[in-house]
Order: structure tokens, then C-alpha cells, then sequence
């Protein structure tokens, strides 16, 4: 697979103060990317640069175009993004206006869009909030509909910046199994950026992010592997992998397991 | 303090937002109230803090009406809302944690010892002091809305999801300050969050809400065990529940519920 973002040499000043200096990153088409990090990491920031809302004289790449400004356009259209509140994200006044106003601008005919609006609606169990208005929406609400609008134009790239945090833990659970399963079925590359480190299990790789360095870039469950490397990051581990880490210090499982009933089917034979 | 919300209901138009609200907050204890999105939860406490006013029944505190006594009791309700953007108004950080002692006529020189220590408590230092609130990250930004009520030192906290956006060692950091805020102080918490793996860390008791009604109240396990009842409200267990409740059903063995993996581990220990 190609890298569908590249970034070379990245230097990127905010307010005076140095954010990125020198920063490499390679992002291969079609994986699911998990990005953790302290606050002011650069995280968001990365996203801005990424998506032309701030801009930079370094040399990045994104689905073979050169980001820069002829090409901004064009490359906004291959990324669907999701800020973290909400409210920055909305433009529309109703739910289904919200959701349509992309799919409008790219001139689809009218069948094609009701198409796709049934398709996400279903998809994300929000027939009942078409009809809303924005305003009335609770928090969560606001993002599953963001998130409905972003599968809607089916970009080649999707980047959630903590784009689930006021949503309900069995609702973001099922979200991240249908990313992953557009990730897997229709080959779309997510990033997806999160303080919940829970959330990085669904992902095939994973990237630390200290300072406006990318500190480990690695395979998701080789990276839980090295628990030298977990302590010396001093980040949170997931549950699951901090449980079978310390059985398997009483020799009770052999390697780390990531799935809770496998554990405990092999824990108790 | 003890707020008590005796049979309150609201209602905008002919659709009840709460309905029939019996419950209470006690001294010394955390509070969370959990739900799917819509469920009434910000509205609840809200009315806590008289910018929602129940259409039926009373809420107390320490057994005088809070709508009629809001005033005596403003000053020891601490609010942290669900977007701290929406309660800044001013220019910097300082000028922001300073305002509401100024509003309870605090001396000017208890002020500034006051504003230092508030950033200690939340782990930001003083170059805070001269930043604007909005240039701030997120996380930032909850941790400088949660300094501006704690310099007061209200006896009720009111916290509307308060980690959204901050990372693990803050994370970490926020959850011990709770505690002591509890433990040491005695406070009358409250927190309305997502994170249902936070709840578990911080809650002693919870109130599940659900289309306006309570449908589950009472001690972090009585609520947490029920893992059908939570998913019928879009909610899931805390992990280390959730994995004692697998043992159960697919070993039938009783290894009971933990609140530290550590412990968990020699319940396994023990049970192999």
C-alpha cells in the first residue's frame, strides 16, 4: 500500500512558539490510526496542518497532491474531519440539511443522496434526528451526526480529533466497530485521536505524540508488547492488556491476550 | 451541605424533560449521574444551580428551598459546565479567576494567595496567570474552569463531564484532587460524565437516568452489577466489573467486585 500522507520536515511555529520542528510521518493507505498524547502534544494542531487550516512551507503530501494552496481544495474533499466540540463543527440549522450540504456541493443528483443519507441514517441509528434542529441536539447527539455527515461523502481519509467523548460507552463501542469496518471493506484510511486509551484497540497502529514529536509509531499490539517502553512513557495501558500483562507475571497466561473472553477461556481452561 | 430533589419534574411545553425526580446528595460522598445523550442529566443539575426552575416539587438544601434562598446559598454551589468556553468573559486567566472573589467581596490581599493556589490544586503553573482562557487547549481550558470555582471553596461541586479532553497524568491528577475534596473537605460532589471507567474510580453512588425518569440510584456496585439493565440505556460496565461478570457467567466463579486491577488479580490468583 502507498503512504496517502506524507509529511517531510515538518516546521511549524504558533504565537512565536516552536510546535513542530523537523517532523516526519508516513501514513499508509487503508490503516486505522490511533493518536495519543499529553495536551498541547501538537495533536490538533497536526490536524489543522493537514487539512489547510494552518498553513506551512514544509513539504507534505496527501493522496499523491502536494498540500499547498491550488490543491487545498481538492485535498479538504479526500478528508472528512470531526473537531473536538461539536458546535464548531455544525454549519447547518437541521439535522438533515447538516448532513446533505456536502453531498449537495459535490453535485450528486438527488437519488444518490437520499441514497446515501438512508444508508448513514440506518447505519448509525439516527433516522429519528433527521428532522431536528441542530440547537436542541444534546452534545452527543451533535457528534453522532457529524459522524454521519463525514460516512455520507465517503472521503478517502477520516480524522476524528476526540470526536466521541459525549457519547454513551455502548453507542461508542458500535461506532468504532462500523470504522473498522469501513476501514477493512471500502479501504479508508482513520486517524483517529483520543484520550481514552480503551479506544486504541480498535486500531491497527499507533503513534505517541509528546512535545510536537511523534515518539513510537508501531503496530497496535506490538507496541502493548513492550512494557519497558509503556513505563518509561508513563501513559495509561488498557485493561484488558494491563490484566493479562500482570497474570502473565504470575505465569497464569503466557502472552498478552486482548480480548476479554479469551482471557478468561484461557485462564480457566 | 445535602441537597435533597423531592418529587421534581420539568417541563418545556408539554414534554417533561425530568420527571418525577426523588433523590438526594449527600456530605461527603460523590455523586454521578450517567444516562444516554439526552437523557436529562445537564438539566438536572442545572437545577441545582436555579437556571432551571421545577415546575413540580422542590429541591432543598439542607432543608431550605434553593429557588427561594439562591442567594445564600450562591456562593457555596460550585458550577463547572459542560463547555468551560461558555463561562469565560474575560481576557485573561487571572482577571477569570479572580472575578468571582471579588463578587463575594474577598480582600485583595487573600486574592492573589488564592488565585496561585487554585492553579497548584489543577497543576498548571503561573504562567497561566497573563494567557487568554480561549487561546487555551481543551483540557486546559476544563482545568481553569474547574480553578475558578475551587478558589472559592464553595461546599457543593458541580462538575458536567470535567475530563473531556484532558490527558492521562491530568486525568490522574483530577482524580485525586476529588477524592481529597471529599475526603478532606467534606464536599457535596457532583458529576455528570461518559467515562464510565471515571465514574467507577470516583462514584459512591449513582443515579442512571433515562428519558427524564431515574431508572437505576444507589451504590456504585448495586448499579454497576446490573450489566442487561445498563445496556437497555446505551451504557456498558467498567471493565474490571464487566470481566468479574464473565467469570461468573461462563466459569461460575465468584470472584466479586474490585475497584484496583491489583486486586482482581489475586482474586484470579486465588480461584485458578
Amino acid at each position: 500500500m502507498k503512504n496517502i500522507i506524507e509529511i517531510k520536515g515538518l516546521n511549524f511555529k504558533y504565537n512565536e512558539k516552536q510546535i513542530f520542528k523537523d517532523l516526519n510521518l508516513n501514513i499508509e493507505e487503508g490503516t486505522f490510526t490511533t493518536i495519543i498524547g499529553n495536551n498541547n502534544s501538537g495533536k490538533s494542531t497536526l490536524v489543522r496542518i493537514l487539512t489547510g487550516l494552518e498553513k506551512s512551507d514544509s513539504k507534505i503530501i496527501i493522496d499523491d497532491l502536494i498540500l499547498n494552496e491550488f490543491n487545498v481544495k481538492t485535498i479538504r474533499e479526500k478528508i472528512g474531519v470531526i473537531f473536538e466540540n461539536p458546535d464548531d463543527n455544525m454549519i447547518q440549522d437541521n439535522v438533515l440539511d447538516e448532513i446533505i450540504f456536502t453531498l449537495e456541493n459535490m453535485n450528486l443528483d438527488k437519488e444518490k443522496i437520499k441514497k446515501r443519507v438512508d444508508y448513514v441514517s440506518t447505519l448509525l441509528n439516527i433516522e429519528k434526528l433527521l428532522y431536528r434542529n441542530v440547537n436542541q441536539l444534546s452534545g452527543g447527539e451533535k457528534q453522532l451526526v457529524l459522524l454521519a455527515s463525514i460516512i455520507a461523502v465517503n472521503t478517502k481519509i477520516i480524522i476524528l480529533d476526540d470526536a466521541f467523548t459525549m457519547i454513551d460507552s455502548l453507542t461508542k463501542d458500535k461506532i468504532y466497530k462500523i470504522l473498522k469496518k469501513i476501514n477493512k471493506e471500502n479501504k479508508i484510511t482513520i486517524i483517529n485521536i483520543t484520550h481514552d486509551i480503551e479506544d486504541s484497540l480498535f486500531g491497527d497502529e499507533i503513534i505517541v505524540m509528546n512535545n510536537g514529536n511523534i515518539v513510537i509509531q508501531e503496530n497496535t499490539k506490538l507496541f502493548f508488547n513492550q512494557e519497558k517502553l509503556l513505563k518509561k512513557l508513563n501513559i495509561q495501558i488498557p485493561f484488558i492488556v494491563e490484566v493479562s500483562q500482570k497474570l502473565k507475571y504470575y505465569n497464569l497466561v503466557d502472552n498478552l491476550v486482548f480480548d476479554m473472553d479469551k482471557l478468561v477461556n484461557i485462564i480457566w481452561k | 451541605m445535602e441537597i435533597v430533589f423531592d418529587n421534581v419534574s420539568y417541563q418545556n411545553g408539554d414534554s417533561y424533560i425530568l420527571k418525577d425526580i426523588n433523590c438526594k446528595f449527600e456530605n461527603g460522598k460523590i455523586s454521578a449521574i450517567i444516562g444516554p445523550t439526552g437523557s436529562g442529566k445537564t438539566t438536572l443539575i442545572k437545577m441545582i444551580n436555579d437556571l432551571y426552575k421545577p415546575t413540580k416539587g422542590e429541591i432543598k438544601i439542607d432543608n431550605l428551598n434553593i429557588n427561594e434562598n439562591i442567594d445564600k446559598f450562591r456562593h457555596n454551589i460550585g458550577f463547572m459546565f459542560q463547555f468551560p468556553e461558555q463561562q469565560f468573559f474575560n481576557k485573561i486567566v487571572k482577571e477569570e479567576l479572580e472575578f468571582n472573589l471579588k463578587i463575594f467581596n474577598y480582600r485583595i490581599n487573600e486574592i492573589d494567595k488564592r488565585v496561585k493556589d487554585s492553579l497548584k490544586m489543577v497543576g498548571l503553573n503561573e504562567s497561566y496567570l497573563n494567557l487568554n482562557p480561549l487561546s487555551l487547549s481543551n483540557g486546559d481550558r476544563r482545568k481553569i474552569a474547574l480553578a475558578s470555582l475551587l478558589i472559592y471553596n464553595p461546599k457543593i461541586i458541580i462538575l458536567d463531564e470535567p475530563t473531556i479532553g484532558i490527558d492521562d497524568s491530568s486525568k490522574r491528577n483530577f482524580i485525586k484532587l476529588i477524592k481529597m475534596l471529599k475526603n478532606r473537605y467534606n464536599k457535596t460532589i457532583i458529576i455528570v460524565s461518559h467515562d464510565i471507567e471515571l465514574i467507577h474510580k470516583l462514584a459512591d453512588n449513582i443515579i442512571v437516568l433515562n428519558e427524564g425518569n431515574i431508572v437505576s440510584y444507589g451504590n456504585k456496585y448495586d448499579v454497576f452489577k446490573n450489566g442487561r439493565q445498563l445496556k437497555k440505556y446505551g451504557l456498558l460496565q467498567p471493565k474490571i466489573i464487566l470481566f468479574s461478570d464473565k467469570v461468573y457467567n461462563k466459569k461460575n466463579i465468584k470472584l466479586g467486585y474490585r475497584d484496583e486491577i491489583n486486586d482482581l488479580i489475586k482474586d484470579i490468583y486465588r480461584n485458578v
